[in-house]
């Protein structure tokens, strides 16, 4: 009774508080990732270890830049991964009341890589929970107004909108695809819609009976995606029409790999599946024991898993075979990176890990 | 186990029931908390009827409290056993009225926790909501993210105006504290009543200030439920604002102080003779050697008993049939005490073992009258 009283008079009784899952990226022997107290860092490769993870949350340890520099400063929380644009490093992030309101007037930060000062932000009305995608110097991005989900078009050199946002019924938390001079982009309003990127009209839309929150991959005319009513989906690009569909252990809220026609993602049911690429057809599957909630990574004939039991699976290509773990220790929400031969996770727990992959 | 309990039990099947509701009440969140309100009162429908027939057989007993307080007001022991043998005789729990009360509130706290996993618009939240709906839910996973916005509100959110459904939350608790609690004739119960009938709604006014205001929904809801059954049972109660009185009740009045209905007038009028008889009888039952004492074994001690208490409104030393009997409203179900004699006779009281000579005579006496007039 005391507890409740004391938790609602401080207002911490709030519904479940956005905290942040940035996933890392690396390039030149730098990670980029954001942190759940509102920075962006860029790490020295050489500042992360096998077996002996940097914390994010520690000011005291090095780092070649923190955005904000200001200590006290915070952009909300991250979700979005960096993305890397040439000299420019895009984020986006909640905003700094998010965590407190619940509702942030989330930014996209454009930052130069090399000294991690401010280029320009794009402020929003809603929360960004996706990440950017850069395609001929224009930034396409989506947020989440209250319900509702919009679309927008930024110049990377100027940070300007180009069109008004393409707004959807419902919220957007899947990063957009851009393919062939459309734009693809799936919402909670069940719905993958395809976006002129010239006007941000709409071409067309398919509709299934669950929400999306992944990203679509689309190869060879075929877009295939993982909804939260335990599908997962391919349709004909060119009419529209379902290829095929296949029942699933669990919502899929990651996106989906492709490799030498056979598609790969996994579920928050705690299975990861390989299916024909053509024909829907299951290869394989296997029981990693922990929701997937990250984007499943090809590197070799190897496919990584990380879940949200904290594991690091590293699975036979073709036949779905377990050939080696690692423990991050908590659990794994952001998609890893893979960086040559290592392999960095960031873990609930704001460590970020690294590990070799191979045998 | 707590865990399992807590959330197998509790909070999943409520978060699954919520998301049950709203699919098919045209994913509308707000229509699911009442629906899901109604639903659980239903539940709790037998708790809330004793508690109601517990309040009458209190309303019936007043006369015989003022008594006992004119009686005994020098001597505090004394009128604190006589009051408790009255209720234990009379079968009336003061504390049976909190049974639904807890349960209501238990609802409240399990509500909250399933509304923290449905209305979740946090990836963290949604990630934890897919591992909660069940499988075998029709519409669950199609449900998914739920529609938290009703009536200009956000049900996932505390109130936007800060003191609206505060205001509501403690205005609707408080009329239901004041339909509910009996008027004491002591000043000291009266004085701790009227510190209660303020302090709940207080308390619920400040968790409405900073939980989701779909909690709000649920417990107004839930008031307004409370307020329509009472006044068809015991009509307005204490919401009157009359000063008690203890006087012979003029036509139209409740011993609380609020006029009632002809009906509710037989109906208290009908508790009130059960509430006579039964503390006459125990003269009578004394007298027969037979007669069930209290047997120590009886008692329900521990935990257990005073759950058992609390819940079901049975008095200490009472089997629970009496007990039932003891608060029936429609008269012929008064208490049989089982323990001794405890009429309203001073000399009974000060001398028991005189008192139930004097008793087991009267008692052979009605029996030779009750033969001659069988005969």
């Amino acid at each position: 009774m005391t507890a409740l009283l004391v938790s609602s008079c401080t207002g911490a009784a709030a519904i479940i508080p956005e905290q942040g899952w940035s996933g890392p990226t690396a390039e030149n022997s730098i990670i980029y990732i954001g942190s759940r107290q509102g920075k962006v860092l860029a790490i020295k490769t050489t500042d992360v270890g096998i077996g002996r993870p940097y914390k994010l949350n520690d000011k005291k340890l090095p780092a070649l830049w923190r955005y904000p520099a200001d200590e006290d400063e915070t952009i909300g929380a991250v979700y979005s991964t960096p993305v890397i644009a040439g000299n420019t490093l895009l984020v986006g992030a909640l905003g700094q009341n998010a965590s407190r309101t619940g509702r942030g007037n989330g930014d996209l930060h454009a930052l130069d890589k090399t000294t991690g000062e401010l280029k320009w932000v794009f402020p929003t009305k809603g929360r960004i929970f996706s990440d950017p995608v850069v395609v001929d110097g224009v930034v396409y991005f989506a947020d989440d107004d209250n319900e509702r989900g919009f679309v927008y078009a930024v110049d990377l050199e100027k940070g300007e909108a180009l069109w008004s946002p393409f707004e959807t019924e419902r919220r957007i938390w899947a990063t957009p695809t851009v393919v062939d001079g459309v734009i693809y982009v799936a919402a909670m309003d069940k719905h993958l819609y395809a976006i002129d990127p010239k006007s941000g009209s709409l071409k067309s839309k398919i509709k299934v009976s669950g929400a999306i929150a992944s990203k679509p991959l689309i190869a060879a005319g075929v877009v295939y995606f993982g909804a939260f009513d335990r599908r997962f989906y391919a349709f004909d690009l060119a009419t529209g029409q379902e290829k095929w569909q296949i029942t699933t252990e669990g919502w899929v809220w990651n996106d989906a790999m492709l490799k030498d026609g056979v598609v790969y993602f996994g579920s928050l049911g705690g299975i990861v599946y390989a299916l024909d690429a053509e024909t829907g057809a299951e290869r394989w599957q296997a029981d990693v024991d922990g929701p997937v909630r990250a984007d499943t990574l090809i590197a070799g004939e190897r496919l990584y898993v990380a879940d949200r039991g904290g594991k690091l699976s590293a699975l036979e290509l073709k036949s779905g075979t377990l050939r080696k773990t690692e423990t991050a220790g908590a659990s794994v929400l952001a998609t890893p990176f893979i960086d040559g031969s290592r392999i960095y996770v960031s873990d609930f727990k704001q460590n970020l890990h690294v590990f070799t992959i191979g045998p | 186990m707590w865990d399992f309990l807590w959330t197998d039990v509790i909070t999943r099947p409520m978060a699954n029931g919520l998301v049950f509701l709203y699919s098919i009440l045209g994913s509308n969140f707000g229509l699911a908390i009442i629906a899901f309100t109604l639903i659980s009162r239903v539940a709790l429908y037998p708790l809330t009827k004793r508690q109601i027939k517990q309040q009458k057989a209190m309303l019936a007993m007043q006369p015989k409290m003022k008594e006992i307080e004119e009686k005994f007001k020098n001597d505090p022991q004394r009128k604190a056993k006589e009051q408790m043998k009255l209720w234990k005789e009379t079968g009336v729990n003061p504390l049976g009225c909190l049974g639904p009360f807890i349960f209501q509130f238990l609802i409240w706290v399990g509500l909250y926790s399933a509304l923290r996993t449905t209305l979740a618009d946090t990836p963290e939240g949604l990630v934890k909501l897919s591992q909660q709906i069940y499988t075998w839910l029709p519409y669950g996973d199609g449900a998914v993210p739920l529609h938290s916005s009703f009536a200009g509100l956000d049900l996932a959110r505390s109130d936007p105006t800060i003191i609206t459904l505060p205001i509501l939350v403690g205005l609707s608790t408080y009329v239901v504290q004041k339909m509910v609690t009996v008027q004491s004739s002591d000043p000291q119960t009266q004085q701790r009543n009227n510190m209660m009938n303020l302090m709940m709604p207080f308390i619920m006014a400040i968790f409405t200030f900073g939980f989701p205001s779909g909690l709000a929904l649920y417990w107004i809801t839930s008031n307004v439920v409370t307020i329509w059954l009472q006044y068809r049972v015991m009509g307005w109660g204490g919401l009157t604002f009359k000063r008690p009185s203890f006087a012979p009740a003029p036509a139209g009045a409740t011993p609380g102080g609020a006029s009632a209905s002809p009906k509710q007038q037989v109906e208290l009028k009908e508790v009130k003779k059960s509430v006579e008889k039964s503390v006459e009888k125990p003269a009578e039952k004394a007298a027969a050697p037979e007669a069930p004492r209290p047997a120590d074994g009886e008692k329900p001690q521990g935990v257990g008993g005073l759950l058992k208490r609390v819940f079901l409104g049975s008095p200490p030393a009472a089997k629970p049939e009496d007990a039932a009997k003891a608060a029936d409203s429609s008269g012929d179900g008064a208490a049989v005490a089982k323990g001794e004699g405890s009429g309203t006779d001073r000399n009974e009281r000060q001398d028991g073992g005189r008192g139930n000579r004097e008793g087991a005579r009267r008692a052979r006496r009605r029996e030779r009258q009750r033969r001659n007039r069988g005969s």
